[in-house]
């Protein structure tokens, strides 16, 4: 048997990866491949402990957030879309219009 | 009258041989279970499904994937009322185009691959394994055979092991037709990469097409299965095959033809839609942009365009297992047949009668593709968001209010009847009535093309 | 510990997950990253069979890999991605302070790991059954109803979304 701690540990660095690929990467798709692969970070958790424990509630919230992930790849990947076609480039360092 | 004997005969040698392929498949999956269950100590299903995987996932498949790639040869021309493929001849007979299977394969596996300059090299050569890996994943849930006890396979084998069952399905996943979908989704992957990483316009532009044609029919070919998941209560394919045994009207079985005609004809629409095949073959459109395989070669071409055969393959097999009854061979009662011969034949007759309506589905698909003309894009794109994503939803919605009703399914049949009645009207009564003299100018015309 | 079939395939699916979630944040091309991901899916779907979820692992293939990152390919052929643009030079001090912030959310992480009793995977009471399609649809029509229809309001509203943001003119 496979302990769930080692299942969180594997969902820390991913969930550690995404987060410096969302800080790092100026690349807005590869920003939000990166919260994706937080998302499934947090997913894992989920599924471990669900395992763990023995109840069924956590595949239920597991697929909750992928549904939720599919509605933000599709709003997003439209913004991006709209900031391309009026910019020219999806490089979310150049999107500052609102604070300047 | 000789012709129609000969014919009678041909169905007749075509079917019995058949029986003795899935016989001989039995025997295999039986054998291999028994050997790793004495041997090894491993669980029959363990043999029984390495067996499977060699028989029905190289065997079936890839030759009747590559046989497909004559036939298709052979029945173009005839429909095209011009003499085949029969160039190539061995002791002075053309063999109906067999040995074409050898020349086209020698030809793929010594034609010089030549890559495109400013390929993203690891990409395009990955593409073709990308594009055949899934299609070829797909057939492993196909449940060919009912389980028959592995006791009247291999006679040694007794006790609990012997009552074992043995079917012809390599595995049983619980998500079943989820599967399906998920893996069938990823075949986009393969047609895309090759696309983009050729670094060539045409190929980029057919590989945007066929990611926006594959991503758009999914949904409809997602949606166009949940009236039969529904009906059946269940996701397992073979589940869903022995359900299809029952009787809902009289003698009649519920047949998901029957039950669910609507969602047969969404699914057979999408799917096909989904093999790239005309009158959906715009990614490829090999008249205007070639397609996104434009810069593959020898080989590497070769595994896409097998992709496409075995997609057939693959397709009708799905709809043979969820919309055709399976394994139940229709013309005679399955609990007869089960009591009247032994077990071993009567997994062979049944793994025949499936094998025998895959082969139908087979040549119907190989029609369609040569009769319809091709679509344009905003047709393809108008088809699956306006008419065939609509219409399967109702479809949902309707079949979910008959099973409300009434959970025995005759309802449902009745609907189903009354759909095909009604389709078959509207179809006769928009079809084309010959014009007075068409007749005429048409045997014309074939005299005139002799 | 002992080696068992189940510890061998938790490696096999967590060392190739680890190096392609890093393919992703290192690939220096969208494609690539793109690609990194989707394996970094099908090896987070093998461990979620071996946690016994077989829904969530098909839903993961099904939706992940089949139509969000199909939908990331399909924008980035279409604006044709290629390359990522040079990097300014002014950004660099951010950056290390990223990869600080980053190792330090993992320090914290960690030490709310170290706190987990290391209670052993319950034994199921019907293991055939936990995590099936019956299983999970039973749940999510019962216990999570509302949130199940508040999910299906969500995706009608990122679907209108998501026309009315990527289109010229409506």
């Amino acid at each position: 048997m496979v302990p769930v701690t080692w299942y969180l540990w594997l969902a820390a660095v991913l969930f550690t990866i995404g987060l410096s690929g969302v800080l790092l990467k100026r690349n807005a798709l590869i920003v939000m491949m990166s919260v994706e692969l937080m998302l499934n970070a947090a997913n894992l958790t989920f599924l471990a402990f669900a395992r763990q424990s023995g109840n069924i509630g956590g595949h239920a919230i597991a697929f909750f957030v992928i549904a939720v992930a599919a509605a933000e790849a599709a709003v997003g990947l439209a913004v991006v879309i709209a900031i391309y076609r009026t910019r020219g480039s999806v490089n979310v360092d150049e999107v500052r219009a609102l604070r300047e | 009258m000789n012709r129609l004997i000969g014919m009678v005969v041909l169905i007749g040698a075509v079917v019995a041989g058949l029986v003795g392929l899935s016989a001989a498949f039995y025997l295999a999956a039986g054998g291999l279970a028994w050997v790793f269950a004495e041997y090894l100590g491993a669980p029959p299903s363990f043999g029984a499904a390495i067996a499977n995987v060699v028989t029905l996932m190289l065997v079936v498949m890839m030759i009747s994937g590559s046989l497909l790639t004559v036939a298709e040869r052979k029945w173009s021309a005839m429909m095209q009322n011009r003499i085949g493929a029969n160039r190539i001849k061995v002791l002075g007979s053309a063999l109906g185009g067999i040995p074409f299977l050898a020349a086209d394969a020698l030809k793929m596996l010594t034609k010089e691959s030549a890559p495109p300059r400013g390929r993203t090299r690891v990409l395009y050569e990955m593409a073709p394994a990308l594009a055949f890996a899934p299609v070829f994943a797909l057939f492993a849930i196909i449940p060919l055979g009912p389980p028959i006890p592995l006791g009247a396979i291999v006679d040694s084998a007794a006790g609990a092991l012997g009552s074992a069952g043995v079917a012809l399905q390599v595995a049983s996943p619980d998500a079943g037709l989820l599967y399906i979908f998920a893996i069938s989704s990823l075949a986009v992957y393969g047609t895309s990469l090759a696309g983009w990483a050729s670094n060539n316009k045409l190929a980029l532009l057919g590989g945007v097409r066929a990611s926006s044609q594959m991503i758009s029919y999914e949904v409809s070919l997602g949606l166009s299965l949940v009236g039969t998941m529904l009906a059946y209560r269940t996701l397992r394919l073979e589940e869903m095959v022995t359900a299809q045994g029952l009787a809902v009207l009289g003698p009649v079985p519920a047949l998901g033809i029957l039950l669910q005609p609507v969602g047969f004809l969404i699914f057979f629409a999408s799917a096909f839609a989904e093999t790239k095949r005309a009158p959906f073959d715009l990614p490829e459109g090999e008249s205007e942009i070639v397609g996104y395989f434009v810069e593959y070669s020898g080989m590497k071409f070769g595994l896409m365009f097998l992709a496409e055969f075995v997609e057939i393959v693959v397709l009708s097999a799905i709809i043979t297992a969820v919309f055709l009854g399976g394994w139940h061979p229709i013309v005679v009662s399955t609990e007869w047949l089960r009591q009247t011969v032994t077990p071993l034949w009567f997994g062979a007759i049944c793994g025949g009668a499936f094998l025998a309506k895959m082969i139908v589905l087979m040549w119907l698909q190989l029609t369609i593709r040569w009769l319809l003309p091709r679509f344009r894009f905003d047709q393809i794109q108008k088809l699956c968001w306006k008419i065939l994503l609509p219409a399967a939803i109702a479809n949902i919605f309707i079949t979910a209010g008959a099973l409300l009703l009434d959970p025995s399914m005759q309802l449902l049949a009745w609907i189903g009847v009354a759909t095909i009645v009604i389709i078959g009207a509207i179809t006769a009564a928009v079809g084309r009535a010959p014009a007075p003299g068409e007749h005429d100018h048409a045997a014309a015309h074939a005299v005139a093309g002799h | 510990m002992q080696i068992t079939a189940e510890l061998v395939c938790f490696w096999i699916f967590a060392i190739p997950l680890v190096v392609t979630a890093l393919g992703v944040v290192v690939a220096r091309s969208p494609v690539y990253a793109a690609m990194n991901l989707v394996a970094a899916f099908f090896f987070m779907a093998g461990l979620y069979v071996l946690l016994a979820a077989h829904l969530i692992a098909f839903m993961q293939i099904l939706v992940y890999a089949g139509a969000v990152m199909v939908l990331f390919l399909f924008v980035i052929m279409l604006l044709s991605l290629d390359e990522e643009h040079p990097q300014r030079e002014r950004r660099r001090a951010m950056q290390y302070v990223g990869v600080l912030g980053a190792v330090s959310l993992l320090a914290v992480l960690a030490s709310a790991i170290a706190r987990v009793p290391d209670a052993a995977m319950s034994t199921l009471a019907q293991p055939d059954r936990f995590g099936t399609v019956k299983a999970v649809g039973q749940v999510l029509y019962t216990e999570f109803l509302l949130p199940f229809e508040v999910t299906s309001l969500l995706l009608l509203v990122a679907i209108v979304g998501a026309v009315v943001v990527a289109k010229e003119r409506i």
